[in-house]
């Protein structure tokens, strides 16, 4: 009688379910510390969107993101020392919807002053057709038509030419915000659009990039000197 | 048996891990479920702090209900805690005022032009008569300021009780929703009934 069916017999037929309660309780508590972790020390999180392109790719990069630099030990938010820096990438509750959140770099912190829209040039669209995407300037209404090389350009004829949203319009960052803006200017929903940010927004600050090739992220903003 | 082995074997240790399993547990319920706080200051008077002139160290103790927040539930007349978006280490108590969508028009510090609450923003204003610092001060205010919903008055015994969800005198009538434009321009101006 010790063929195998009879022996897998016996298995099956000795096998209880686990009991329910304790279960329930270990599962409760393992993903309660997983859950602890996760806000406090370090989180894996799969960014996607074109925001941060240089940076982080649109298809979806695993950063490991922690809240650990902005914390400190003596109170419950930042502090003035360690607050967001300039060039910190970090990831913060979006302002448009409570339930999101967005990665984008801080650009400026309080008391910056800072132009809302830096670009210049030809206004250029992102073209997607069929799958094929391209750059295409958009007409413009007015052509500085009849000119020449060497004729001058009056100020005014610059003046008319269509500006962008917030050209040439300068915010002074207020008290406890930073100004977040996307790597990727020209496809991007930042604080161009919805204004500086409060720094309790701030979720944490994004460490490294994990899984496309690992890499740090380290700041990109180049300091001039005066 | 290995060192650690033995190590989780003896009864005390064991006790302990038993025990230690609980506290994630616990702030994981703290966090996102019910907690205490107390309400200090007078910006929310007549409905926290109501005689604070008499007794200035007196602090009110109420339960936050932090799981509709966790599920995005705001509703106008709520009141709720928010971090100050100028200061990030103050936890403020104010109340919803006005959504996204909704035509406010602003008290004193701010412009008299009415304003147009953003989306995922809130207007939130103190209760008390005198001036606060609110929404008129700064502006709407993103809805992932907010961590919890005040939901009950636990500690003057006599003043327990749920906190209501109704709007101040001087909040009522400068509010204008979206739905209610909408049905007005509808039916005529006979819904109106405040």
């Amino acid at each position: 009688m010790a063929s195998p069916y009879f022996r897998l017999r016996n298995v099956f037929s000795r096998y209880r379910p686990p009991p329910l309660l304790p279960t329930t309780i270990r599962t409760i508590q393992i993903l309660a510390t997983l859950h602890l972790v996760s806000t406090t020390l370090v989180e894996l999180r799969i960014c996607t969107g074109f925001s941060m392109l240089p940076t982080l790719s649109q298809h979806g990069d695993c950063v490991l993101v922690s809240p650990l630099p902005y914390w400190s030990p003596f109170s419950e938010k930042h502090t003035r020392s360690n607050r967001p820096k300039r060039g910190d990438v970090v990831v913060a509750t979006s302002p448009m919807d409570p339930s999101q959140t967005v990665c984008k770099r801080v650009v400026g912190i309080e008391g910056d002053l800072i132009e809302i829209e830096p670009r210049r040039g030809n206004q250029r669209k992102w073209i997607d057709n069929a799958g094929v995407g391209f750059m295409v300037d958009v007409p413009q209404d007015i052509e500085l038509e009849g000119h020449d090389e060497n004729s001058h350009i009056s100020h005014e004829e610059l003046m008319r030419k269509p500006k962008r949203n917030g050209e040439g319009q300068w915010v002074k960052v207020p008290k406890g915000h930073v100004w977040l803006v996307g790597d990727n200017l020209s496809n991007s929903t930042d604080s161009r659009k919805y204004g500086p940010v409060p720094i309790a927004m701030v979720k944490g600050k994004v460490l490294a990039r994990i899984y496309p090739n690992p890499a740090w992220i380290e700041n990109n903003l180049r300091q001039i000197d005066e | 048996m290995s060192k650690a082995g033995t190590f989780f074997r003896h009864k005390a240790v064991k006790d302990a891990v038993r025990v230690l399993a609980w506290v994630p547990v616990g702030i994981f319920f703290t966090r996102h479920v019910y907690s205490l706080a107390s309400v200090t200051g007078g910006s929310m008077q007549p409905t926290f702090n109501p005689n604070l002139n008499s007794s200035p160290l007196h602090h009110d103790v109420v339960l936050l209900e932090r799981w509709s927040v966790a599920i995005n539930r705001f509703r106008r007349g709520d009141v709720v805690t928010l971090w100050s978006p100028q200061n990030p280490e103050l936890l403020t108590t104010k109340r919803i005022v006005a959504l996204e969508g909704d035509l406010v028009n602003p008290l004193p510090p701010s412009p008299p032009t009415p304003i147009r609450i953003p989306p995922g923003h809130c207007w939130v204003e103190g209760d008390s008569k005198y001036q606060t610092r609110d929404s008129n001060t700064y502006g709407p205010i993103p809805l992932g300021l907010i961590t919890s919903r005040v939901a009950y008055i636990l500690w003057p015994w006599p003043r327990r009780g749920l906190v209501e969800n109704e709007l101040p005198t001087k909040s009522k009538g400068r509010v204008r929703t979206l739905g209610e434009t909408f049905l007005q321009s509808r039916f005529g101006a006979s819904l109106n009934n405040d």
